[in-house]
Formats: structure tokens, C-alpha cells, sequence
């Protein structure tokens, strides 16, 4: 039985010095393939099921390969899943780690004893017989050897040369994702737990790709080094959230990046771990012939997730428009990001600009000024109500009562503008500046 | 009087005004509203509830009292059947008790036409020969495009020739003077002389917490989402004569109270007949107005009605 | 056999040029055709001096005013119907006062078509701007850096390259006179009645001499305003005229407005 076999042997590469679990790799292969399996403290998965869905075979190994140098394994391809195992473990370059360049016993024959753990396990005996390599071991007779050594051997090998289908036990995709890591020097300053942080994101993305769901929170937390002041505390946490559900690296990186900036460790920290604690389905974008149907609002919606990660959530302000006719408090600003609501309609003109207070205005000559005197074109506009809203829930809260004659006005250097005349006490009036018609 | 105008100041008549009856709406008694037009030095006062003539009993003897001569009328809505039309007020003031007869009938054919509490009428369903010897006056709503006032203003014309205005408010909004603007050229469209209205729903201004609990008991909300349901200021009621010299442009104040001037001492003479002939006789057995609203809901129950003015109270009346 | 005359020799059609070639030729004299899309700015005398007949899209584009909340929606009001086409939302970075979503209602833009980012440093404003550039959103970026040096308007101009919806910055007056790698820079002041007074110091093409005035009536205000204020009579020369009249009456120079009287901005 001949497929499409990748063996992913954990190692420590340059890119990611820390080893990963091969536990966790396999986890992050299944949104390759649900054929992964764990063999010897490596992962194998047999992908020839996915070359389709992934855009052929050479974007699907191209795919595998970056994904697992970030992780920090090594990848191996053949076409059976113990063959492939033994070409990671044995090849020397770049190039022999593709077992399709030959056939597959040529790829098989030179590689030592140790490159299959069946095989390696009767090393002395086999090399008294004479055998250096897997071709010498083939070349004996099979009744002899199977009478000889265990059968595993000769399964290992029958598999390994494809005489027999291999079967193992797929590795299951656990319903929740939490990830540990150790970071090989302790580290003081929050920013840098973003390098460990970046390949556990990595596995979060690819259990969210298998699972066909984007996070909506995760939770980043960190773990202090035992040589600690005593007030430090063990460690602490981080939780970043998103508005839609999302599996992108990139965007958890950027926004994990952001957050990090501003916080402050306690302590030195030596192990991160990771949980998606929200996730949702994730509706995926049907591809179309023509290019443009492609939405454009996605990429912006991130850049203000990022934003308000920067800046405050409170940054990004989106208007919600209340009935009411006092100016004030027709519309108020939420954070959330906008939903359908039925939109108010506003019978007169309302002024595109409001003050937060209004400004009392200088009168001279019975005429307000403000950046010059005033010129009154239209009014009076009486607005009067508010006396049922109360500015709290105590018992002495004051009623937002207004009494107002709005004015349209125009300012010979600030433009057309929303004032209005209010009465105070002893029958004095005020002028107020309350928005700007610009 | 309490306070005596100024001779200067013209004389007024409100003509659309609605009291208590009209049930959440309208935020003051009858009598108070007669006797604070007398206050005010007004010429005299109509009241006008909506499909209803419920309040003119109070309104009546507070009248007499106060010795101001009093209006009798309604006022309705009139939905719009097409895009052609928009929705307008009609006021219908009765010149002389044919005229209150004609009208009494009218409202009590509207209000058996419909569910208990409500009516519903347009443009087809009203004529100027059911409402012999009645004025009217024809209030359009903001929203107006000109085609539409135009089909108002010739409608009115054509039903109603020779006895019909164009009532004009102005209550202190942004768009008081393009609306009297656009009044102007409706009336020099279709020849309908201009009149000031007031679409006073309180006596004082102070009465507009109330109100403001009515619609939102009207509407069925809490007051804090009643919203653009409540009314924007507290302009809907009556105005001192000083006020209305201010806010009705003088270039046309003297040309918009002419007419209600001469009309009111017409009317005069007509509201005295009225008292003094029904309520000898008793109402006329076409008023049965009064049996839709015996739900009594809110003031002014069921006894305000001129069916149930027994004879001796009626000697009383006079 | 007539001597062709030197003016038909000259003059050529630039649309007889294949399109690569007409575009890659300019004359001193014309005003270049954009290569991406316009948007109408809604006023026809403007749109006649602008480059591609409307607001560029794929570069910044700088406005220029005296005074910050003073006629942005009165110039831009008109073309609000072309950034929300397709769903657009109209990104409003660091505006000098609150936006009121009633009034921007009132010209088109709903609700959910207004997003408010409020960034206090400049630093911080300019960086969110860059941002959603960078974003290719969909819709309109209207920005207020108003402390901005040229290089970080140069970054913005490279990143808006790439972004399909009109980018405008808005600056103060006095930065006229720095050099800006905006592509278009206009500068908007208040003029009588209800004109604006719109000049173009820079465009792809020849400079515009004279200011293009227009008549700006905010949007909302057109449906109550009555015939009298359809155009604004000059205002407050009369006053101007008593005050003059009466120093020279009583013979003293009438007080500086500023001495002893609160200010009030």
C-alpha cells in the first residue's frame, strides 16, 4: 500500500530553539489531515488525501515544511509512513529528505539499522550476522528472520518497503486547545514573551483550522521563575479578544504584540502556556470567479481591533442615535462594533458638529459674539423637556430639565453655527454655543 | 378681568384648541381653558377635541360665566389615501345650531363607522354638504410636499367654498417662517384666506408635565423612550396676546384676524342661540355622540354630556 | 498644393493616442486625468478644476482652513452618497469636536457608516491613520493632523497608494506654506453669505489662479430655510459702520474687544 506519507521529527532548528511535543505537532498537522499518528515520539500523517485541498502536492509540502520550521520539526516525505520516519531520522541534507526522488527500496537500502526502532532493537545480533544496513536485512530469508527475531521486525520492514498497509491508531483533536512551553532563558520584559508566544500561536491556529472555528479570546499566561521576590506572585495572564472569530497568526500576533507592550512583568517568567478560551464557528468565505466580490471590510475591522488594543478600547467609537429633542442626548458612542438598529428621523436640522458642553458666549450690545459678532438668521427653536430624566437613580438626582431657544447664527470666522438663549435666575439670559453646522 | 390688555394689542380668537375630552391629548379642563382665554383678553375661544363634542358642556357654562363667547367644534384627521395626499387637520366649527346638528351627526356617523374609541376618515368619506353651515379650517401637517398642499387647498376650496380658511401655526420651530411662507403661497393658489391657530392642548404652559404623561400613556411606553412622541416645547397652549403680536409677523397679523374677528361676533350671536334653544328643547335625537365614550376613561366621565342635561339643569345652564 | 498652416501641424487629439502612450505624454497646460477613480465632489465648479473631475482616490488629499470645525461637511457633504456606495464607512480620526451622527445622518451617512477614532497625541493620530490606510477600507479616511511634518505625510501618501477610498487630511491654514507630497492641497475659507472660497494651490497639472467660490448651504438646513435667507445679505457692515461713526462722534478710539472681557474661543 503506497500513499503520500509525512514523518515530522521534533528537533531543536535554529528558528525555535526550545523542542516541541510531539503531541502538540500532531495536533497542529491534523488541520492538514486527519490521518496523523504518533510513532516512536514523532508524527507521522499520510497526506495524500489532501494534496487537492490544499492546491497540489507541492503547495501542501511547501505548507507543511514552513509551518513545521517555525515549530521546530523536521519533515520527511515518503511513501510509507515508517519509511518516511527513517528518512528524518537518517538524512544528512535537504535533499534526501524527499524519499521520492528514488524508489523506494534505493531510498530505503542505504540507510543504517537505526533508522528503523524494530530493526534497531536487534543491532548486535544482525550485525554479527553481517548486516550494516536495511538493504542487508531485507536480502535475508524471511522465514528465517521471522523464526528468529520477533515478528515486529519483520512488519516493521514489510511496512517500511510497503508490503504491508500500516495502521495506527489518528490521533484525536481535543476539544479544547492548551498548549505549554518552556522558554530556554528567562525572560524580563513582556514584549519578548512574544518570540515563545508566536509558536504556540501557531499551534492554536492550526487546531482552530482543524476544528473549522476562529478564537474569539485567548488567554496568553505566564509563569514566574522560582527565584522570585517573595510579593511577585506566581505569574500572571493575558487576554486578548477579538470581535470576529478568526484564525489568522498574524492578527493574534499583532494584537498579542500590542498588549504586551503595555504590561509590566513582575518577575522574571520561564514557561508561557496558551488556551483558547472562546471560540466560534467560523463562516468561510465561498471562493468566487471574479475577483472583486472579495470583501473589502475585513482588513479594516483588524486594523481597528488593533488600534483599540493600542489606544483603548474606548478609542474606536461608534454613534448609536437615540429619539429625543434635546440635542445632547440624541446620540450616545459605543465600542461595539455596529448593529443593525433602526435609525431615528430627525424632523429638523441637526448640527454635524456638538460641543461637549456648551460654551457660554460673550454678549455685547445685546448680541453674542463668538470669534465676532453673531448674526441671528433663523429662530427661535424652542426645545423644552428632559424633566422626567434623571441624571442618577438617588433619591436627590437632579432632572436634566432644558428650557432653550436655539438660534441659527452666523460668525463671520467660525462659520455657521447652533446657539442657544437659556434663562437663569433673576431673569438674565444666556447665550450658548452647542454645535457648529459645518 | 384679572389683567387687562392693552388696547394696542389685536384682538384674537383661538380657534383650535382641545381639552381634557380629547382623551390623551388634550391636558386641561374645559373651564380652565375658557377662563383663561377670558384672562387673557381673548375675543373668545372654540373648542375643538378630536371627533368629539364632549366638552362643551363645562366649556359652556364656564363661558357663560366668564362671559366669553364660545366656539363650537371639532377638529379630525384626515388620512391620506394615496402618495397625492398627506395627512391634515381639519377643524369644523359650527356657525349656528344647524350647523351643530349637522356636525353632531357627522361624528357620531365617523364613530359608529369604526371600532369603539377610534375613527378613521378621508377624503371621500366627508363632504361639504353634510356640513351645512359649518366652517372650516384647513390645518396641513410639516410634512407637506407643495403638490400635496395644493390638492388640500383645492379640495377644501371645492367642498367648502366661501366658508373655509387656512389655519397657520407657529410654534416657535426652526421652520415657522418657510411654513408661513409656504401658507402664503398656498393661500394665494387657491384664494383661501390665511387665519392664526393655536393647536392648544393646555391652558398654561406649566400644564406640559402632564401632557407629557398622557402621550406616554397614549403610546404605552415609560416617558424615557416616548422619544419624538412627546411634544418638543411647551408652545401648545394659550399665549398671551403680547406673545402671539411677537410670534405672528405683524405684516400679516391684522389680514389673519380680520376674519375670526368678525366671524367671532357672528358666532356670538350663534352660541347664545344654541345655549339658550337646546338646552330648552334637550339636545337634538341625532346627538347621541355620547355613547361611544362611556368608557369614561380618564377626567370628564360620562356625565359632561348634553343627553344627560336633565331639564332642570339646564335652567340652571341658562 | 497649400502649406499646411503651423497650427494644424501642432495641434493634436489626445484621444487619437493609444491610452498608454496619452498617458504617459503631458502638456504643460492641461490638468492630467486621473489613472484611478474619482469621486464627485457635488458642486460642478470644482469638479471642472479638479483633477479627474472629483476627489482622487489612491493618494492623500489636503484641505486646508483657518479655523478646525469650520466647513468640512460643507464641502465634503455632497460627496457623501459616492463614499458609501458598496457599503463604506467614513473613518473619522481625531475630529477636532464631537461628531454629532445626527446631523452627519441628515447627509446621508446612517449610524452604522460612522466610526469616531479618537487618538489625543499626534503621534497616536497619525499612527491610527496609517493604520487604516494601510487597511484599504472601503468608504472615506478623513483625518485631523494638524501637527504633521512632511515626511509623515510622505509615509501616509506612499501607503495610500494602495488604498481605493479617498484619503483627505485636514491641517491648519499655515501649513500652506510648507512643501507637501500631497498631490492635491486645497484650502477652504468662509466667504460671504453662504459662499466658500475654495482655492487650489497644488494639483497634478496647471495651477488654478483664481479661487472657485461655492455655494455651500449645509444640507440639512436647505429644507427650513425661508426664501429671505437663500442668500444671506451682507451681515453686520451696518454695525461696523455705527461703531466707526460713533468713536469719531465722541471722540475717543473704541476699546480693543479683547480688554477685560473673558474670552471665550
Amino acid at each position: 500500500m503506497q500513499g503520500h506519507w509525512a514523518a515530522l521529527l521534533p528537533l531543536p532548528l535554529p528558528a525555535s530553539p526550545s523542542p516541541i511535543d510531539a503531541h502538540a505537532l500532531g495536533i497542529w498537522a491534523l488541520q492538514y489531515t486527519p490521518r496523523v499518528a504518533l510513532l516512536e515520539d514523532s508524527v507521522v500523517a499520510e497526506v495524500a488525501g489532501s494534496a487537492r485541498l490544499f492546491g497540489g502536492g507541492e503547495q501542501l509540502h511547501a505548507l507543511i515544511e514552513a509551518g513545521a520550521a517555525e515549530l521546530g520539526a523536521r519533515v520527511a516525505w515518503a511513501p510509507t509512513g515508517t519509511a518516511a520516519l527513517a528518512v528524518a531520522r537518517r538524512a544528512k541534507t535537504q535533499a534526501e529528505l524527499d524519499g521520492f526522488r528514488l524508489p523506494l527500496t534505493k531510498i530505503l537500502d542505504p540507510l543504517p539499522l537505526d533508522a528503523i526502532a524494530a530493526v534497531h532493537r536487534h543491532q548486535a545480533t544482525l550485525a554479527r550476522v553481517g548486516c550494516r544496513c536495511l538493504g542487508d536485512v531485507r536480502k535475508l530469508p524471511r522465514g528465517g528472520l521471522g523464526r528468529r527475531f520477533d515478528k515486529e521486525l519483520l512488519h516493521a520492514l514489510d511496512q517500511a518497503y510497503g508490503l504491508r498497509p500500516e495502521a495506527y491508531d489518528w490521533l484525536a483533536l481535543p476539544e479544547a486547545f492548551h498548549a505549554r512551553m518552556e522558554l530556554l532563558s528567562r525572560v524580563e520584559t513582556a514584549p519578548a514573551l512574544l518570540f515563545g508566544a508566536r509558536r504556540l500561536l501557531l499551534q492554536m491556529a492550526g487546531w482552530l483550522a482543524a476544528r473549522r472555528m476562529g478564537a474569539t479570546e485567548f488567554t496568553l499566561r505566564w509563569c514566574h521563575d522560582v527565584m522570585r521576590a517573595k510579593d511577585a506572585g506566581t505569574g500572571g495572564e493575558l487576554t486578548v479578544r477579538t470581535a470576529q472569530p478568526t484564525q489568522s497568526v498574524e492578527h493574534f500576533a499583532r494584537l498579542l504584540a500590542e498588549h504586551l507592550a503595555k504590561v509590566q512583568l513582575a518577575a522574571p517568567a520561564g514557561d508561557i502556556e496558551l488556551l483558547a478560551t472562546e471560540v466560534l464557528p467560523i463562516v468561510e468565505e465561498s471562493r468566487s470567479l471574479i475577483p472583486e466580490t472579495i470583501r473589502k471590510g475585513r482588513g479594516t475591522d483588524l486594523a481597528l481591533e488593533r488600534i483599540q488594543a493600542r489606544l483603548g478600547t474606548a478609542c474606536v467609537r461608534r454613534p448609536v442615535l437615540s429619539q429625543d429633542h434635546r440635542l445632547e442626548w440624541m446620540q450616545s458612542w459605543s465600542c461595539e462594533p455596529a448593529k443593525r438598529r433602526p435609525a431615528p428621523r430627525y424632523e429638523l436640522p441637526v448640527p454635524t458638529w456638538i460641543l461637549d458642553e456648551p460654551l457660554r458666549l460673550v454678549e455685547r450690545d445685546n448680541r453674542p459674539h463668538y470669534q465676532g459678532p453673531l448674526q441671528l438668521l433663523l429662530g427661535p427653536d424652542r426645545v423644552e423637556g428632559g424633566w422626567w430624566h434623571r441624571s442618577s437613580a438617588d433619591a436627590n438626582a437632579a432632572p436634566m430639565n432644558v428650557q432653550r431657544d436655539y438660534w441659527l447664527a452666523l460668525s463671520p470666522h467660525a462659520g455657521v453655527l447652533w446657539v442657544y438663549q437659556q434663562r437663569l435666575a433673576h431673569d438674565q439670559t444666556a447665550w450658548f454655543l452647542h454645535g457648529h453646522f459645518a | 378681568m384679572l389683567n387687562r390688555p392693552p388696547r394696542s394689542l389685536p384682538d384674537y380668537v383661538e380657534l383650535r384648541c382641545c381639552s381634557n375630552f380629547t382623551f390623551l391629548r388634550g391636558a386641561s379642563h374645559p373651564d380652565e381653558l375658557v377662563q383663561r382665554a377670558a384672562e387673557l383678553g381673548y375675543r373668545g375661544l372654540a373648542i375643538t377635541d378630536e371627533c368629539s363634542m364632549a366638552g362643551v358642556v363645562r366649556a359652556h357654562v364656564a363661558a357663560k360665566a366668564a362671559g366669553l363667547p364660545l366656539l363650537l367644534g371639532s377638529q379630525f384627521r384626515i388620512d391620506p389615501r394615496d402618495d397625492a395626499e398627506s395627512s391634515i387637520t381639519l377643524v369644523v366649527l359650527a356657525q349656528d345650531l344647524h350647523g351643530y346638528g349637522n356636525l353632531c351627526a357627522f361624528i357620531t356617523k365617523l364613530r359608529r363607522a369604526s371600532e369603539k374609541g377610534t375613527y378613521h376618515l378621508t377624503l371621500d368619506n366627508i363632504t361639504g354638504a353634510e356640513l351645512e353651515s359649518c366652517v372650516v379650517l384647513l390645518c396641513p401637517g410639516r410634512n407637506a410636499t407643495d403638490a400635496q398642499l395644493a390638492a388640500a387647498g383645492r379640495w377644501t376650496l371645492n367642498q367648502f367654498t366661501g366658508r373655509c380658511w387656512i389655519g397657520v401655526e407657529q410654534l416657535r420651530r426652526i421652520d415657522d417662517e418657510l411654513w408661513l411662507h409656504r401658507m402664503r403661497q398656498l393661500s394665494e393658489l387657491t384664494a383661501l384666506p390665511l387665519v392664526a391657530a393655536g393647536d392648544v392642548h393646555m391652558h398654561v404652559r406649566s400644564r406640559k408635565p402632564l401632557q407629557d404623561v398622557l402621550t406616554a400613556t397614549r403610546v404605552g411606553k415609560p416617558l424615557t423612550e416616548c422619544g419624538h412622541a412627546l411634544q418638543r416645547s411647551a408652545e401648545q397652549h394659550l399665549r398671551t396676546r403680547l406673545r402671539l403680536a411677537q410670534t405672528f409677523p405683524p405684516s400679516c397679523w391684522r389680514k389673519l384676524c380680520r376674519s375670526p374677528r368678525a366671524a367671532a361676533s357672528a358666532w356670538t350671536n350663534c352660541a347664545t342661540s344654541i345655549r339658550t334653544r337646546s338646552y330648552r328643547r334637550g339636545p337634538p335625537r341625532r346627538a347621541t355622540c355620547g355613547k361611544p365614550h362611556t368608557r369614561g376613561q380618564g377626567a370628564g366621565g360620562p356625565q359632561a354630556y348634553p343627553s344627560r342635561c336633565t331639564p332642570r339643569s339646564s335652567t340652571s345652564c341658562r | 498644393m497649400t502649406r499646411p498652416s503651423l497650427s494644424s501641424a501642432c495641434s493634436y487629439s489626445p484621444d487619437a493616442l493609444p491610452r498608454h502612450v496619452a498617458e504617459a505624454v503631458w502638456r504643460g497646460s492641461e490638468v492630467s486625468d486621473a489613472v484611478s477613480r474619482t469621486i464627485s465632489s457635488g458642486f460642478p465648479e470644482l469638479d471642472a478644476q479638479l483633477p479627474g473631475r472629483g476627489w482622487p482616490t489612491h493618494c492623500v488629499t489636503e484641505i486646508l482652513m483657518p479655523l478646525a470645525a469650520l466647513c468640512e461637511w460643507r464641502l465634503l457633504g455632497r460627496s457623501v452618497p459616492g463614499f458609501t456606495t458598496g457599503g463604506g464607512r467614513v473613518y473619522l480620526i481625531a475630529p477636532p469636536k464631537q461628531p454629532h451622527a445626527g446631523g452627519l445622518a441628515q447627509l446621508g451617512l446612517s449610524a452604522d457608516e460612522v466610526v469616531w477614532i479618537d487618538a489625543s497625541s499626534p503621534a497616536d493620530r497619525l499612527w491610527a491613520t496609517e493604520q487604516i490606510v494601510k487597511s484599504d477600507p472601503s468608504g472615506a479616511v478623513l483625518s485631523w493632523v494638524a501637527q504633521a511634518r512632511p515626511e509623515q505625510i510622505r509615509r501616509l501618501q506612499i501607503h495610500a497608494q494602495s488604498c481605493d477610498a479617498p484619503v483627505f487630511l485636514f491641517r491648519p491654514v499655515a501649513t500652506l506654506s510648507e512643501a507637501s507630497p500631497a498631490p492635491l492641497r486645497v484650502t477652504a475659507a468662509l466667504a460671504t453669505g453662504w459662499y466658500l472660497e475654495v482655492r487650489i494651490p497644488k494639483r497634478r497639472g496647471a495651477s488654478v489662479p483664481d479661487p472657485v467660490y461655492l455655494a455651500a448651504i449645509p444640507t440639512n438646513l436647505a429644507a427650513v430655510l425661508p426664501p429671505r435667507l437663500q442668500s444671506i445679505p451682507a451681515p453686520a457692515a451696518a454695525l461696523l459702520r455705527e461703531e466707526t461713526s460713533d468713536a469719531r462722534a465722541l471722540g475717543r478710539i473704541a476699546a480693543p474687544p479683547s480688554a477685560g472681557q473673558p474670552v471665550s474661543h
